[in-house]
């Protein structure tokens, strides 16, 4: 490319462009007004414009976790910027690769109490990988190069720049070639060492009873065969975190599902019982161990990561390696011994059926539509083909344990922050990411009215995305919470909510409301038939919880289980 | 027991602050930190002394490490490298005392910047325990001011220079644009996309 004289506006989109930014999620403001005025020379680049700078945070997140390509969202100065936090905060949490841009004020006014002037630098340096303020139209290129660099390479993050007004409003040359990144030497993850390979292979050839621990670093790194291949080779069972679900297929015969919290409870028995724990791209997070002091105490830990922080943070590990998974599995694999363990297979299946009779979908049908009935008839009628975004609650753990992910990338949710109100705009920057998919948000009535603003959006952009209210008329999980610690004080949990039906009415969008289970599946496939978005107000049993449930503090093994009076329960 | 960092960071606005919010995070509470300027112009030494041990000093090495803005954290203890602080002493003085405070500066190697009728001004560099040390010997004067800098550190092992980080900026190739292609980029494309991405630069 040639020398060309542009403005510091028009330099920001020509980087999107160069860095394959097809959406971009933002909200107009007098600091990115400059920004928005270049806009129209660059057809290549849609924008989207939100209802909320979170949705655009977000959105930007959605579109990151369906492909692994950089999100990219876009604020204003002051509310505009802070209104982001949020979203960059879950995105810092879930190592998700987004790229904020933010308007700052004219850098004569920084410091002066501006109208609209925040140090957003400062606000989200702990919630960044890095960010960056520019205040010389010259920097803007090689800033916005590395922005993009830092935020894909290694484990992914938000990083935010922010570019004050005149800084996109002066002009300099711009050539792509000379805007060259300078960053520190990064690591590479190529080559794993071959000590600790072979240690790792000798601990895994010696053990008698190891359990893989599976997370989202495996998604990221697209290592899904070289996991399975992993496993295979010496008869291991795997076990996921939720950020890890589709990783290995459910229906595998080596996956146990979802470990933790509200994990399935023969794969925290066979963790507790473990001699031996491989984790694999996860970072033994508390909802995942219980109580660190009694998390699998016999066992010794191997834990590969990308990140070396995360290895000894929480859990001392015995070998521990640094590297991509996708280069370490396939160099481990062939140094295991192949055998079979029956033994433990046979241990691990015997709780498995016990547990399955307890299983609310093999409970009578009396009438009563539970959450878990939703979420398993959503999975048949999409034969689990469906790129489900789900929210925070109750109605997140149901998803992770009736709907049975198999295809990686393919459940996207917040876990590590835990940001109600995420479900739908994640889902929007999802759809824009593959538009091919068959996106559903399942969300609870709670979480939909932190956001729901964003309907507008999906209308605007006449997209075809399908919400599934899980409504049950309460904060469900601090209401389940409540009823197991509280004494039932339902404190500030039950909620007065609208007509979810008129209001996407309003909006223009088909609705449904279903109340019983023999409708579950027929309004399924009305909406898939749909060709606009849906929404479907599935009003569930008000007082259910999600069974079982590790409280927070106890060990993994002390699993509170379905009452098997529950269906009485319900009636009281 | 205190810990000391080292760190080379790039001379960025903003380093020191990312630096103490990760401390900050921990609630380790920041003894000492000093910048100095190294034989390299893009390269600081910060080292910093914090109260916080074990797992936590452990993590918020680690966490240090992944700042963008570093180089290279090491934790040292004071065998392994040479610790030096400057402090500056005003300590008030008569006639009669005046002798022995210039005897007792004499034995820990302090200089004298300023002297009056009524108090001495003095400097000294060294360890942060010999400037203690003359502090206490100094007490019983009066002391009416005293300030000491953190202490600045040269590892005692480095291997010749091949341990100095040499200005580390990576150059990156100009020719990566990732996800360029299209948008229906199936999952198994755009992993393998962002890995060429992060080997190419690497």
């Amino acid at each position: 490319m040639s020398k060309m004289r542009l403005t510091g506006a028009q330099i920001v989109w020509k980087c999107l462009e160069r860095e394959g930014v097809d959406t971009v999620f933002g909200y107009p403001g007098g600091c990115v007004l400059p920004m928005y005025d270049a806009l129209q020379h660059t057809p290549s680049i849609h924008h989207v414009l939100v209802r909320h700078e979170q949705g655009a945070a977000h959105m930007a997140d959605g579109y990151a976790r369906a492909t692994g390509r950089v999100g990219v969202a876009l604020a204003t100065s002051g509310p505009g910027a802070t209104n982001l936090v949020t979203g960059i905060a879950t995105a810092m949490l879930d190592s998700s690769p987004i790229v904020c841009l933010t308007g700052q004020v004219g850098s004569k006014f920084i410091g002066t109490d501006a109208f609209q002037e925040i140090d957003i630098t400062g606000i989200t340096m702990p919630i960044t990988k890095h960010n960056y303020m520019v205040t010389d139209v010259n920097d803007i290129a090689r800033t916005l190069r590395e922005a993009f660099i830092i935020a894909r390479t290694g484990r992914p993050g938000p990083v935010l720049v922010d570019i004050t007004k005149d800084a996109q409003m002066a002009s300099c040359d711009f050539e792509w070639d000379f805007a060259m990144p300078r960053l520190r030497k990064l690591e590479t993850w190529e080559s794993p060492d071959p000590d600790q390979l072979a240690e790792a292979a000798a601990l895994i050839n010696n053990a008698e009873r190891p359990v893989i621990l599976a997370g989202h670093g495996i998604l990221m790194s697209g290592a899904m065969q070289d996991l399975q291949l992993f496993a295979e080779a010496s008869d291991i069972p795997v076990g996921l975190t939720l950020l890890g679900l589709g990783a290995m297929p459910h229906f595998h015969p080596l996956c146990l599902g979802m470990m933790g919290m509200h994990g399935e409870a023969w794969l925290n028995h066979a963790i507790q019982s473990a001699d031996l724990l491989i984790a694999l791209g996860m970072r033994f997070d508390d909802r995942v161990t219980g109580k660190l002091e009694s998390y699998a105490q016999n066992a010794k830990k191997i834990h590969v990561d990308i990140d070396a922080s995360e290895i000894h943070k929480n859990v001392r590990a015995d070998v521990a390696i640094v590297g991509d998974l996708k280069q370490v599995l396939p160099k481990l694999t062939p140094l295991l011994t192949p055998v079979k363990r029956s033994a433990l297979w046979a241990e691990i299946n015997e709780a498995k059926g016990a547990v399955a009779v307890r299983d609310i979908r093999n409970l009578p049908d009396t009438g009563h539509l539970y959450a878990a009935h939703v979420i398993h008839d959503l999975w048949r009628e999409t034969k689990g083909k469906a790129l489900i975004v789900t929210d925070v609650g109750q109605h997140q753990m149901w998803e992770a344990q009736y709907y049975h992910h198999s295809e990686p990338r393919s459940l996207i949710t917040s876990g590590g922050l835990g940001t109600m109100g995420f479900a739908l705009p994640a889902a929007i920057g999802a759809k824009f990411s593959r538009p091919e998919a068959d996106v559903w948000v399942i969300v609870g009535d709670g979480g939909f009215q932190m956001t729901m603003a964003e309907l507008a959006t999906i209308v605007q952009e006449n997209i075809k995305v399908n919400i599934a209210i899980i409504n049950n008329g309460y904060l469900g999980m601090v209401r389940q919470w409540q009823e197991f610690f509280y004494q039932r004080n339902y404190a500030a949990t039950p909620l007065v909510n609208p007509d979810f039906t008129k209001i996407a009415e309003a909006y223009g969008i088909l609705t449904f409301a279903v109340t019983h289970r023999d409708e579950v599946a027929p309004t399924v496939q009305k909406a898939r038939e749909h060709p606009g978005p849906v929404l479907i107000d599935f009003r569930v049993e008000q007082e259910d919880s999600v069974y079982p449930m590790v409280p927070a503090g106890s060990a993994l093994h002390e699993m509170i289980r379905r009452p098997s009076a529950i269906v009485e329960t319900a009636d009281e | 027991m205190n810990m000391t960092y080292l760190l080379d960071v790039a001379n960025h606005t903003g380093v020191v602050t990312r630096i103490s919010l990760i401390f900050r995070r921990h609630g380790a509470n920041l003894q000492s930190l000093s910048t100095a300027k190294t034989e390299h112009p893009s390269i600081v030494r910060i080292v910093v002394t914090s109260d916080l041990e074990g797992r936590a000093a452990q993590r918020i090495k680690g966490q240090l490490s992944k700042l963008i803005d570093i180089f290279k954290v090491d934790m040292i203890s004071n065998e392994e490298g040479t610790f030096r602080a400057f402090g500056m002493m005003k300590i008030a003085c008569t006639l009669q005392t005046r002798p022995q405070i210039l005897q007792l500066l004499e034995i820990f190697n302090g200089r004298v910047l300023e002297l009056t009728i009524e108090w001495v001004l003095v400097e000294m560099t060294g360890t942060p325990e010999q400037l203690e040390g003359l502090l206490q010997v100094l007490q019983p004067y009066g002391i009416l001011e005293a300030v000491e800098t953190g202490p600045i550190v040269i590892r005692r092992n480095s291997p010749r220079n091949a341990a100095r980080p040499q200005p580390t900026w990576e150059v990156v190739p100009g020719t990566l644009s990732a996800g360029t292609s299209s948008t229906s980029t199936s999952t198994t494309n755009s992993t393998q996309e962002r890995k060429r991405y992060g080997t190419d630069l690497l």
